[in-house]
């Protein structure tokens, strides 16, 4: 019981939070069958499957769960929110449709490999720990490994070195989207729902990948109130986004390869 | 023929078959920059027989990995089964999108198909024998 704090809380929290919500996305698009649905609800899906492998993983060492916390919260969330965006901005040609492929592809590659290639060192788990701070080494200022971390040292030739090239791919997605859907509407004074939609998907895909940064200031609850708000920030967007009123036309971009 | 020598066989056929189809998966791409890109075209009969024949052929080397796997053989790292497995899925994903595609012309599918393919094949030859 002594592991139950406020960071668990929040953890616990979250993951009820984006089960609910994924549910409800999820439910969305097998009503609607809109692509954008689809992406949106396997994010908040991988981001409730992360939070709860964080809980679980507050109480007992589990390769399984700690491998699924890995693939969904450094590889999958942020690539799948940014895939969700995507189909909003870009209709051009088969582009959105095609760049589901290789992430569908890529997540297909790396769930075997997080899960049964990499070799996991149990001894650097602690109970109610939080994982970000213990899945890599830590070093000194002159690159010494103090403590050694659950995960492999080196990312190169690694499942760990998909995580920059996943993580960069969608909050280019995430942030750049909103950025761009801004610029649209400002031009054409269209779609106003989907573009504050999209700063707030940007903003709720942003703050758990701060959660370095936000633990620096100063206390670790910071993270996982950041998680919460990020999960409701990214309902809150979805539901704008994709509330507009009919008459309204999509954002085009013309015509294809 | 023995075990021994049918893994011999196997190992061979491998190695060839990764070098021919990276060469072949870069000279569709480049056809494919060719006629979607250069001549605003879409995917021709002949060019989509060629894309399943390619397909068909990285199911046949994932098959002869899995073969050699069973018998015994093990690549230089673990992660090569990981790359086979994503060379014999490549294509048919981009397929899929070419075949129900609304919007036409569609060539950008096997333009990403064969681009990922290239990379993917790549990372396996570096992987799966050493040396």
């Amino acid at each position: 019981m002594e592991n139950i704090g406020l960071p668990l809380v929040l953890s616990f929290v979250s993951s009820v939070i984006t089960g609910i919500f994924s549910f409800i996305v999820l439910r969305r698009w097998w009503e609607k069958r809109r692509p954008h649905h689809l992406a949106w609800g396997l994010g908040l899906l991988f981001y409730f499957v992360g939070t709860l492998s964080q809980v679980i993983l507050s109480f007992i060492w589990s390769p399984l769960f700690f491998g699924l916390w890995y693939w969904t919260g450094a590889l999958m969330v942020a690539a799948w929110l940014g895939q969700g965006t995507l189909y909003l901005l870009i209709r051009r040609g088969n582009i959105a449709r095609n760049a589901q492929m290789a992430l569908v592809l890529v997540s297909i590659m790396t769930l075997p490999w997080t899960l049964f290639l990499t070799k996991f060192n149990e001894a650097a788990w602690m109970p109610g720990s939080d994982m970000t701070q213990l899945y890599r080494d830590e070093v000194d200022a002159d690159g010494n490994v103090v403590r050694e971390g659950i995960m492999p040292g080196k990312a190169s030739g690694t499942v760990r070195f998909f995580s920059p090239v996943m993580n960069t791919w969608g909050t280019v997605l995430l942030v750049g989207g909103a950025i761009y859907s801004a610029y649209i509407f400002r031009r054409k004074n269209i779609m106003r729902n989907r573009v504050v939609g999209n700063w707030l998907i940007a903003l709720g895909g942003l703050l758990p990948a701060m959660g370095g940064a936000l633990i620096r200031l100063g206390d670790p609850s910071f993270k996982y109130i950041g998680e919460l708000l990020g999960a409701i920030f990214i309902f809150w967007g979805f539901w704008l986004a994709t509330n507009a009123p009919e008459d309204e036309s999509p954002i085009h971009v013309e015509k294809a390869v | 023929m023995n075990l021994g020598n049918f893994l011999l066989f196997l190992i061979g056929a491998h190695h060839w078959v990764s070098r021919i189809g990276l060469g072949v998966a870069l000279i569709m791409f480049g056809i494919g920059v060719y006629i979607g890109l250069l001549r605003h075209g879409d995917v021709t009969r002949w060019y989509r027989k060629l894309v399943y024949g390619v397909a068909g052929l990285m199911v046949v080397q994932a098959l002869m990995g899995l073969a050699m796997y069973l018998i015994g053989g093990r690549p230089f790292e673990e992660v090569h089964l990981i790359y086979g497995f994503g060379a014999a899925l490549a294509l048919p994903f981009f397929i899929f999108v070419e075949v129900t595609a609304k919007k036409r012309p569609a060539m950008g599918s096997y333009l990403w198909g064969f681009g990922v393919l290239a990379g993917i094949l790549l990372r396996a030859m570096m992987t799966g024998a050493a040396g």
